[in-house]
């Protein structure tokens, strides 16, 4: 019953949803309050229609029903049941999951601004609404999780969902995701309904500074996530491929990066108004750009094949009317957003913040033309070149170096105009701790440029971030405040800015794990029980195979005993598993991890004799990675806990 | 026109140049050359066939020979249809887990004497977007 309340909902959403859209948009044009206020209870009408719809597929999944075919697709009668909520396994499910994560959203923004915004709500609806009929019809009519089984198929079980993906990562990774990007949805709703009713001033972005935000942190979280899970799950001792689809969620959260450090230029000094336009834009393009490579097929990805033809097509149609009527309404308005003010010196923060954007979009620009180059080349020469990753190791590099560089200076130096005294006097510690480092490194034998460089660098902004954090809490010192306290309270005092220096820390303990890549070791060899390996100071003690088995799974174990510098640290145990349901063998990895470096070590091969084949990677500084994920989340966590005041989403400290 | 315009036109020009040259002069590390299926990798002309390459393929069944001591997979990779088989070696012994008799591959590394000798297979990863069908009973 559920099932089928959850299946009529669906298209009913999609309708309420298209007359909100235009409820509003008359309401606005033709100044009735009464009619954005029915677009308003028609928003929360659509979400709780979408609440439904998702009931529906999840009791549908819990309910073993197999004679839906997204059903029969991702589910399996003895699929633990954590992973049969997990909808957004398919792609039907998951185009759900997207149209009800921007039905919650249009909610939140409904209710946030009951008394705010009234100029802007109508057209914040209607582009929103926009989003949910085109998602939504998609879903509703197109690829349904209510669509039954072709007529004369019967399943007594589903597929199941591929073992790789049951992993408890896998089940939070997409919906993080999502969140990131419909997040961004919301700032983009803002700056078009801006644009269309001509209040270009800092109005819009202010209100939707905390979207953006936490649209840009999940996002974040959503790589670092999909990365561990490569890392631990897909045996290739790596955590990020440059595959199309990678990249895909890459790109929007670059161009979010620029925005919501370009909007902190257009606030204090009303520049770049025309710019911050075009970048939220241009960063929602290419959210729902991500969603169409993905699901179209139009570049190859080793996480899938599909070629949908026409649907794709679907996809990049909404995209490019997306885009064109975005820009129409940016360069109609042009001529009213032209700032008055202009760069005082290129010794400044805002120059800082300039260089970051073009930083940013030139990373933007290599990943865009390294991810969609196998399609403009077969367009133009007839031959579909692909792009691995050496491509985009290879230029990425280096705008990094210079983007780790502003994220040091950049807070170090003044608005408008910095003078070389202070700028010096900032700079000796950091540069101090720096070369000292650079120093050790070449010292201890680490003669390469590239990761000498990185670290120097990263200790170079790490020294700037506890240099202002030192400053701050020693000036409140002085106020006889003890350090504790004044160390809170200048974080409270200043969220934006502490909590966003502790997101840049974040960023270069990643940039840290990062650099360890270089140094990364791969080795194979085989083992017969009993035999030994040395290889990088660790010994490994092949004992024996032994044969593992579960309800769904059978397969072995290698028992491997590892040292370090002669000394037990413990047993490594990587498995091959063959699932019975999707017929389908998987290589679980073992890892010995520790703060330099991780052991990492997968079974690729068993012989009937017992011999082992083993494949190791020792990778330096990769859990430095996941520490910095961990910082980020709690930077994050900083600057977007709430201020406690009612008015405050207008106006914030520092 | 207004001096947006120029911009923009500048702008575009420039991009759409770069684009053309880099696309029509496309080699150096990390591109491949692309085949959507053997049948068009066998007949390209021999100079294209040195080239680093991805081949799209299927894996006749009963070719895959592991030599777990010598640290290489051979097999052979057809069209979908069974036509035009190639002969590869993977140098490495760690194939990916859906790397099986049938199995839908792309094979990357280049053709030497016969034979295509892999640095990458990389088999498809089980597509969350593509509708299966086939009854189960």
């Amino acid at each position: 019953m559920l099932v089928t309340l959850g299946g009529l909902a669906l298209p009913l959403a999609v309708f309420f949803a298209f007359y909100a859209g235009v409820i509003a948009a008359v309401g606005a044009l033709r100044n009735r309050p009464e009619f954005v206020r029915s677009a308003e209870r028609a928003v929360i009408a659509v979400f709780a229609l979408l609440v439904l719809a998702m009931i529906g597929v999840e009791a549908a999944l819990i309910g073993d029903r197999f004679d839906l075919a997204f059903v029969a697709q991702i589910s399996a009668r003895e699929q633990p049941l954590i992973f049969k909520l997990a909808l957004w396994g398919g792609q039907a499910g998951s185009l759900l999951l997207w149209t009800f994560m921007l039905g919650l959203m249009s909610f939140l923004v409904v209710l946030q601004n009951r008394r705010r915004n009234r100029t802007l709500i109508p057209w914040v609806i209607a582009v929103m609404m926009v989003n949910v009929v085109f998602f939504g019809s998609i879903v509703s009519w197109v690829s349904s999780p209510y669509a039954p089984l072709p007529a004369g198929q019967a399943w007594s079980s589903g597929q199941g969902m591929n073992p790789l993906l049951q992993h408890p990562v896998m089940l939070i990774h997409p919906p993080i995701l999502y969140t990131g990007f419909i997040g961004m949805s919301v700032p983009f709703a803002f700056a078009a309904a801006a644009l269309i009713t001509g209040e270009l001033g800092t109005t819009w972005f202010k209100t939707t500074r905390r979207w953006a935000l936490t649209g840009w942190f999940f996002l974040g979280c959503g790589f670092v996530l999909g990365g561990r899970w490569a890392y631990e799950v897909l045996g290739w001792g790596g955590y990020w491929g440059w595959d199309p689809v990678e990249n895909s969620s890459l790109m929007p959260w670059l161009a979010g990066t620029a925005f919501i450090h370009s909007v902190m230029i257009q606030e204090k000094r009303g520049m770049l108004k025309i710019w911050n336009f075009a970048l939220i834009g241009l960063a929602y393009a290419l959210c729902v750009m991500g969603t169409f490579l993905t699901r179209s097929g139009v570049v190859q990805s080793v996480h899938a094949f599909a070629n949908a033809g026409w649907f794709g097509d679907l996809f990049l149609g909404y995209v490019l009317v997306l885009a064109v009527g975005y820009a129409a309404l940016l360069i109609w308005r042009v001529p009213e957003l032209r700032s008055q003010t202009r760069l005082d010196s290129m010794l400044s923060r805002e120059a800082a913040f300039l260089l970051n954007n073009y930083a940013f979009m030139a990373l933007l620009a290599i990943v865009f033309y390294g991810t969609l180059y196998p399609v403009v080349s077969e367009a133009i020469t007839g031959h579909r070149i692909q792009i691995g990753p050496p491509f985009f190791q290879r230029y990425v590099g280096p705008v990094a170096i210079f983007l780790l560089f502003l994220t040091g200076v950049g807070p170090l130096l003044a608005w408008r105009r910095a003078t070389w005294v202070n700028v010096r006097k900032s700079f000796v510690w950091p540069a101090s701790i720096s070369a000292l480092t650079a120093l050790a490194l070449l010292v201890f034998g680490m003669r390469r440029f590239y990761p000498v460089a990185f670290l120097a660098l990263c200790a170079f902004v790490a020294g700037t971030i506890l240099e202002e954090y030192w400053r701050g809490v020693r000036s409140r010192m002085r106020r006889g405040e003890s350090p504790f306290t004044a160390l809170v309270q200048l974080v409270r005092r200043n969220r934006r800015r502490y909590g966003g220096y502790v997101v840049h820390l974040a960023v270069v303990l990643m940039f840290v794990g990062f650099a360890g890549a270089v140094f990364n070791l791969e080795e194979t060899k085989v083992l017969a029980p009993g035999e030994k390996w040395d290889l990088a100071g660790y010994t490994v003690e092949y004992r024996q195979p032994r044969p593992v088995s579960s309800p769904h799974y059978a397969g072995a174990v290698a028992r491997l005993a590892l040292y370090q510098h002669g000394k037990p640290v413990g047993m490594l145990l990587p498995e091959k598993r063959m699932y019975f349901q999707q017929e389908q063998p998987t290589t679980i990895p073992a890892v010995w991890s520790g703060i330099d470096q991780d052991f990492y070590v997968i079974l690729a091969g068993l012989e009937p004799d017992q011999r082992a084949a083993l494949k190791v990677y020792v990778n330096p500084l990769v859990n430095w990675i996941w520490i910095g994920g961990l910082v980020f989340v709690f930077g994050n966590t900083l600057l977007l806990w709430p201020t406690g005041s009612r008015e405050n989403s207008g106006r914030e400290a520092a | 026109m207004s001096k947006g315009v120029q911009i923009a036109i500048a702008a575009l020009t420039v991009f759409a140049g770069v684009v053309i040259v880099l696309t029509l002069g496309a080699s150096g590390e990390g591109t491949f050359r692309y085949y959507a299926d053997v049948s068009s990798f066998a007949t390209a002309p021999a100079s294209e066939l040195a080239q680093a390459a991805r081949v799209h393929g299927f894996v006749t069944a009963g070719t895959i020979a592991r030599d777990l001591g010598a640290g290489h997979v051979d097999f052979q990779i057809a069209d979908k249809s069974g036509a035009h088989a190639l002969p590869v070696r993977y140098l490495g012994i760690d194939t990916p887990d859906m790397f099986k008799d049938g199995a839908e591959v792309v094979v990357e590394g280049h053709f030497e004497s016969g034979t295509f000798l892999a640095e990458r297979v990389m088999a498809k990863c089980p597509s969350k977007y593509e509708a299966k069908t086939g009854a189960k009973t």
